[in-house]
């Protein structure tokens, strides 16, 4: 292999990573540094918890074959509303967010059932929920807005001034429960690589090569301690961090690891094999739109606590955004390729150019456009870059 | 499955076929729903001028549902245009103000720019480039809202004379009208942009059915493979129906400012949803392939009626409105799949 | 020969793909009048030497000349050969599901001015061509609505209307039956006497020597020979040593020491319905067992029931109202669906390979273990270290060339998929095997080596059920051959009584029976 393949290879794989750097870089030099200060970092985070959320969700849907689920802005809207309306009774806390949840289940199992059993297109069956939530949100809630005011809610869902983690050792200065977790993270992240390689190497397996891994998990560690560093200089932990990292976790570990999440890209790559090789494709539907629903409501959850009111305008456009952060990632439109880490990096890209362009002082106009040239320059330039490589 | 088996089977005569019988049923619904509205809702349903309000007020979406139809049959998806709508809106209503001689003339044909630009734009990336429609036009819509809002966030009001005279121009037929109370004989009336609608949807109906251009659309959408292998120019094919939806959608800014004469940011807001809808109701497949503008024009007609009988109705119409639509789109598909299952059924 | 003979005379084509050389320095002369068949394995060339003809790879990709009709020709596009009479009629059908048979005729070559299609011509005109390929349909019956075969001669009647003189048919039989395929041969050879001339590429090499004047071997992007009735042997053996390069001896290995056991899969009085024609019995009381170590096939034509069969005694994956009973080592057994079938042993291998069994994107692991993945997983959690040594372990086994088990199948010659394929099946560990056109369109190297894995499998005591449409490897591997024939089975012969004779009478008596029926 020449060396010019060779980077031509290694940009194309790593072509989104590469385009976050530099927009990130972008964004450092126009706002001489204030985008890497610890309370925009931290912005980026709480502001966006509903993207990475959302995204990871529609994620499943779109690996089972490019499907889209247009309705998860107006589930969001409706699950807040209901979510609102139940506080507002003073029902208990946790109970209301169960139900909450609940209700985002519900929804999508509702939906996921039109498409999985009686096989109308996904398109139809969520362009008909997006209308049809968005009304009944806005005839509970009679079109006016409805306060949250459980304090407690607002705090563990990430919103308010003071919805980060508490610091148990008290530090002063800098947070330190936040190093903790940042160097916990990285020295499970290092073993259980470690742990890989020297298997993989006693079975004579295909393992990469070594300095690959090496530098892959030194810039790894280098973000990791990076991100933590500068969230422990503001107020630590934001709580909406916590529950973007489960949800990310938990779907990297299924999309990447378990049975279920490998039937999504079969199911995407060649649905009649799938059929024939003993899985019911009906099932891997039902769960991919059941999930979206469930996770739909959870971005209910925390966009209700960040804007402590629910609105029927809530929640507008939250498809398109998870649907580009999807693209972005380099999912395709036609199912079965994706990753849930290339798509916590499109949701990442939108989010530092939202915040970015808000430092800059850019008028929210301006982000709109900017964000739909992002998308299609994203798109271009992996269509592109493809391309040349076959 | 094998083909051979299908079509081993005796056929009996079908008068229609799968698209046309879909079509039907759309028009049929149509008609239910008017004759109930008269029959129940009275006062207003029954004077002509309520149906050519219904055509006045739907205008434009009946022009994006035809935009939306050609693409849709090409196996493609347009949803960029509602925003183009609107910039088209904004930009001609600014254009008008910007001094009061302006030609209408140019403003019709800066409208129709807009959408050629965006369709040109469009089509190239989706044709040439083959990125997937719905992100193509998901960038175009985030680019046209985010232009509309950069000319002007505050809503600009068309005050220009021969504009507005245009607006008030409408087409009268005397023997429609009713008698008023006072014993003045109102004709009912019919706007420019109405006409323009039906006009399209003519035209498209005829390009679709009787051009070379609309024969190579739906082959593209029914078969790709296929049409390459005929020689069909399939890049040049779907670029120009992206060209045409796009200058369609253009057309139907202008339309939209006949009928509403001021540029706002939130003008024709997910009007593509409706647009969509529309298009679906009237039979259009999203698979490709398989659509008629007919069908379209009625789907419009049909979720225009609901937002009528609404509006008259004591419910809060913007509440509504979004979930009898939703409900409306639901049904249907469920309508056609139970349909056309028992069809298939009975064909043996 | 004086040059005037020659209608088509390509010259010293070489054509390069990135990295390959597809075409390297290729003639080929085709005699006005005459039907040329070109053969060679997979991947030798065929199509796109016949693609750099049509002009679908345009003029100036490619060195050498094509000349047609005595003048050297540039094709910039497919309309500038069609407009000179080349007619190109590709494997898959370039028909449109959702148009009528007359739409599709004239689509691209309208009927009318350009703006205005003038649909009662075009429906006239479609009928007349219609009839000229000795079909009734009307021209307004929707393509979705007729078999393969008559699309096939719609084709035809499609390229007439193009005012062809020069047509060319890539592999026209590979999905038709053999009555199918014999009436389109008969016609091809009506339209010689009336002077038209054609080019035939096809696997198929009895229809070859059958039909064909002239044969023209490429192997490996080069022209080997050209073989002329009458002057030259046009047997079997003498084309198949041409396209492989070597005699083959013996096309089917010998099994050794493989004992025929108990019954291990037993079906009794199977009906199927068909699944959207509810009234049309697809098969009809069949009955029928395979033994342990036996392989077993079923013969017939296209269409006979044979893929509907096994699909619907694997977890009734095809057809609706299904009865019958099903034993499995002698216990009677429900399947209800693929999971339940594969749990009970039995693995089904598609006849539709990229469609159907194969996901192309992903790599050969993960196909490999798709049908089996409680193998490598534990609680839904798969094991990947598991999982590549497994690919790797079938890999190994089966010789599958590829330069890693990463790669994407979707880069795999026919003959490679197919063995990941059947890699995916023996590592669900079935008993009872059912193999749907196991070797088909893939080239003679592979199909031996397949017969290789078929014979290993009942030699571990497995069972095989081949469905295979080409008689002599029916007559070549199987122990016992049931012959399906309109759903049901019309006979049944041992290895040695066996003869593609036979066979063929016992499917025509019952065409007989049902015609009588008829009138």
């Amino acid at each position: 292999m020449t060396s010019k393949t060779k980077v031509l290879n290694f940009v194309q794989k790593y072509t989104m990573i590469i385009a976050l750097v530099l927009v990130t870089a972008f964004f450092a030099w126009r706002t001489n540094g204030k985008i890497l200060m610890p309370q925009n970092i931290t912005n980026i985070i709480s502001q966006n918890a509903y993207v990475f959320v959302l995204a990871t969700g529609m994620l499943m849907c779109i690996l089972t074959g490019g499907n889209i689920d247009l309705s998860v802005g107006s589930v969001v809207c409706f699950v807040g509303t209901v979510g609102a309306v139940m506080m507002d009774r003073d029902l208990n806390m946790w109970l209301a967010v169960l139900l909450m949840l609940v209700v985002g289940l519900l929804i999508g199992a509702w939906q996921a059932f039109w498409i999985a059993y009686v096989k109308v297109p996904p398109f139809i069956t969520t362009l008909a929920g997006m209308l049809i939530f968005r009304g009944l949100s806005n005839v509970v809630l009679q079109g006016k807005t409805m306060a949250v005011t459980n304090e407690k809610f607002v705090q563990i869902f990430g919103g308010g001034a003071n919805c980060y983690v508490p610091d148990f050792f008290g530090g002063e200065n800098i947070n330190i429960l936040c190093l903790v977790v940042g160097i916990l993270a990285c020295i499970i992240y290092l073993v259980i690589t470690t742990r890989n390689q020297i298997t993989r190497r006693k079975a004579n397996l295909e393992s990469g090569s070594l300095a690959a891994t090496v530098i892959k998990a030194v810039i790894i560690v280098a973000v990791v301690i990076f991100f933590t560093l500068r969230l422990a200089q503001y107020k630590g932990l934001p709580m909406a961090l916590i529950w973007v990292v489960a949800v990310i976790m938990i779907y990297s570990y299924v999309t990447s690891k378990t049975t279920v999440g490998r039937y999504l890209y079969a199911v995407g790559g060649n649905e009649t094999a799938t059929k024939l090789s003993g899985i019911d494709t009906r099932k891997i539907y039902f769960f991919a739109y059941t999930n979206m629903g469930l996770l739909a409501g959870l971005a209910g959850i925390l966009t209700i606590a960040r804007l402590t009111s629910a609105q029927p305008t809530y929640g507008q456009n939250y498809e398109m955004d998870a649907i580009g952060s999807c693209f972005i990632g380099g999912a395709s439109a036609y199912g079965g390729v994706g990753t849930v880490p290339g798509v916590i990096i499109g949701a990442l890209l939108m989010g530092v150019i939202n915040i970015g362009m808000s430092i800059m002082g850019v008028d929210a106009n301006y982000q709109k456009v900017v964000k739909g040239l992002v998308l299609l320059a994203a798109v271009i330039f992996d269509v592109v870059s493809k391309k040349k490589n076959s | 499955m094998k083909k051979d088996i299908t079509s081993g089977a005796p056929r009996i005569r079908e008068p229609l076929n799968d698209t046309q019988l879909l079509m039907t049923i759309t028009i049929c619904i149509f008609v239910a729903m008017y004759a109930a509205a008269m029959i129940f809702m009275r006062g207003g349903f029954l004077k002509a001028q309520q149906f050519f309000d219904l055509l006045n007020d739907n205008a434009y979406l009946i022009i994006i549902s035809c935009s939306l139809t050609i693409v849709m049959i090409g196996g493609g998806i347009n949803i960029s245009v509602g925003g183009v709508i609107s910039l088209t809106v904004m930009a001609c209503a600014m254009y008008l103000e910007s001094s009061s001689s302006t030609s209408i003339l140019t403003t019709l044909l800066l409208a129709l720019g807009i959408g050629l630009a965006f369709g040109l734009l469009q089509g190239f990336l989706i044709s040439y480039l083959e990125i997937q429609p719905f992100i193509v036009t998901l960038a175009g819509m985030f680019l046209a809202r985010g232009l509309t809002t950069i000319l002007s966030v505050n809503p600009v009001k068309v005050t220009h004379e021969r504009f507005l005279n245009l607006v008030k121009t409408k087409v009268e037929i005397a023997w429609l009208g009713y008698t008023a109370k006072n014993g003045a004989l109102i004709p009912a009336k019919l706007e420019i942009g109405a006409v323009v609608a039906l006009m399209v949807v003519v035209l498209v109906y005829l390009m679709l059915r009787y051009t070379r251009l609309g024969r190579n659309i739906y082959a593209i959408g029914g078969n790709q493979q296929s049409a390459l292998m005929l020689g069909i120019n399939v890049k040049l094919t779907r670029f120009w129906s992206y060209v045409l939806s796009g200058s369609l959608s253009g057309l139907a800014g202008f339309v939209f400012l006949m009928h509403k004469p001021a540029g706002n940011a939130s003008v024709a807001l997910r009007s593509e949803m409706d647009a969509i809808a529309s298009s679906i109701i009237g039979g259009t497949l999203l698979t490709g392939g398989v659509g008629n503008v007919i069908g379209s024009f009625f789907g419009t007609m049909i979720l225009g009626t609901i937002q009528k009988i609404i509006a008259l109705s004591p419910l809060n119409a913007s509440w509504w409105q979004e979930m009898a639509n939703g409900a409306m789109l639901g049904l249907f598909i469920m309508l056609q799949s139970v349909i056309l299952m028992r069809r298939h059924n009975k064909k043996h | 020969m004086s040059e005037s003979d020659n209608i088509l005379e390509m010259r010293g084509i070489t054509k390069e793909f990135p990295g390959v050389k597809a075409l390297d320095n290729v003639n080929f002369v085709v005699r006005r009048g005459s039907i040329h068949a070109l053969v060679g394995e997979n991947g030798a060339g065929k199509s796109t030497l016949m693609n750099v003809l049509s002009g679908l790879y345009p003029y100036g990709s490619y060195t050498g000349d094509i000349i047609y009709e005595g003048e050297v020709s540039k094709f910039y596009k497919i309309k500038d050969s069609e407009e000179k009479g080349i007619v190109i009629i590709h494997q898959e059908l370039a028909l449109v599901p959702y148009m009528t048979i007359g739409e599709n005729m004239f689509l691209g070559n309208e009927r009318g001015k350009k703006y205005a299609i003038d649909w009662d011509k075009t429906h006239a005109e479609a009928t007349k061509y219609l009839k000229i390929v000795g079909l009734t349909d009307s021209s307004k019956t929707l393509i979705k609505d007729i078999g393969v075969g008559k699309q096939q001669m719609v084709e035809i009647a499609k390229a007439l209307a193009k005012n062809a003189r020069l047509l060319i048919l890539d592999e026209p039989t590979s999905s038709l039956n053999e009555a199918d395929s014999k009436a389109l041969l008969d016609l091809l050879l009506e339209f010689k006497k009336q002077g038209l001339t054609s080019i035939i590429i096809s696997h198929k090499i009895n229809e070859v020597s059958y039909v064909a004047d002239d044969i023209t071997i490429i192997r490996d992007g080069k022209t080997i020979e050209t073989l002329v009735k009458g002057v030259d042997d046009l047997s079997e053996e003498r084309i198949i040593r041409g396209m492989v390069g070597r005699e083959i001896e013996d096309r089917f290995p010998k099994r050794y020491g493989v004992s025929i056991g108990e019954p291990a899969l037993e079906v009794e009085d199977w009906n199927v319905y068909h699944p959207i024609y509810a009234e049309k019995k697809v098969i009809d009381h069949v009955s029928f067992h395979v033994n342990k170590g036996e392989v077993v096939g079923f013969a017939g034509l296209m269409g006979a029931g044979r893929t509907e069969l096994a699909m619907s005694i694997f977890g009734r994956s095809y057809g609706r109202d299904i009865s019958g009973k099903i034993r499995i080592h002698g216990k009677e057994v429900t399947l209800h669906s693929p999971r339940q079938a594969i749990d009970a042993g039995l693995a089904y291998v598609t006849e539709d390979r990229k469609g159907s069994g194969l996901i192309l994107t992903n790599p050969i692991t993960i196909n490999t273990t798709l049908a089996n993945m409680k193998g490598v997983s534990n609680r839904g959690v798969i094991d990947r270290d598991k999982e590549l040594s497994v690919a790797e372990k079938y890999r190994q086994k089966l010789n599958t060339k590829t330069p890693s088990v990463r790669q994407n199948v979707g880069k795999l010659s026919g003959g490679n998929q197919q063995k990941v394929l059947l890699s995916k099946w023996m590592y669900a560990d079935p008993d009872i095997l059912i193999l749907d056109e196991p070797t088909r369109g893939i080239d003679v190297g592979a199909k031996y080596e397949i017969y290789c894995i078929i014979n290993d499998l009942v030699a571990e005591g497995k069972s095989v059920i081949m469905i295979s449409s080409e008689m002599p490897e029916v007559l070549g591997m199987c122990d016992r051959i049931y012959v399906l024939a309109e759903g049901r089975i019309v006979g049944e012969f041992g290895r040695e009584e066996a003869s593609q004779e036979k066979i063929m009478a016992s499917i025509l008596s019952v065409d007989l029976a049902e015609k009588e029926k008829e009138i």
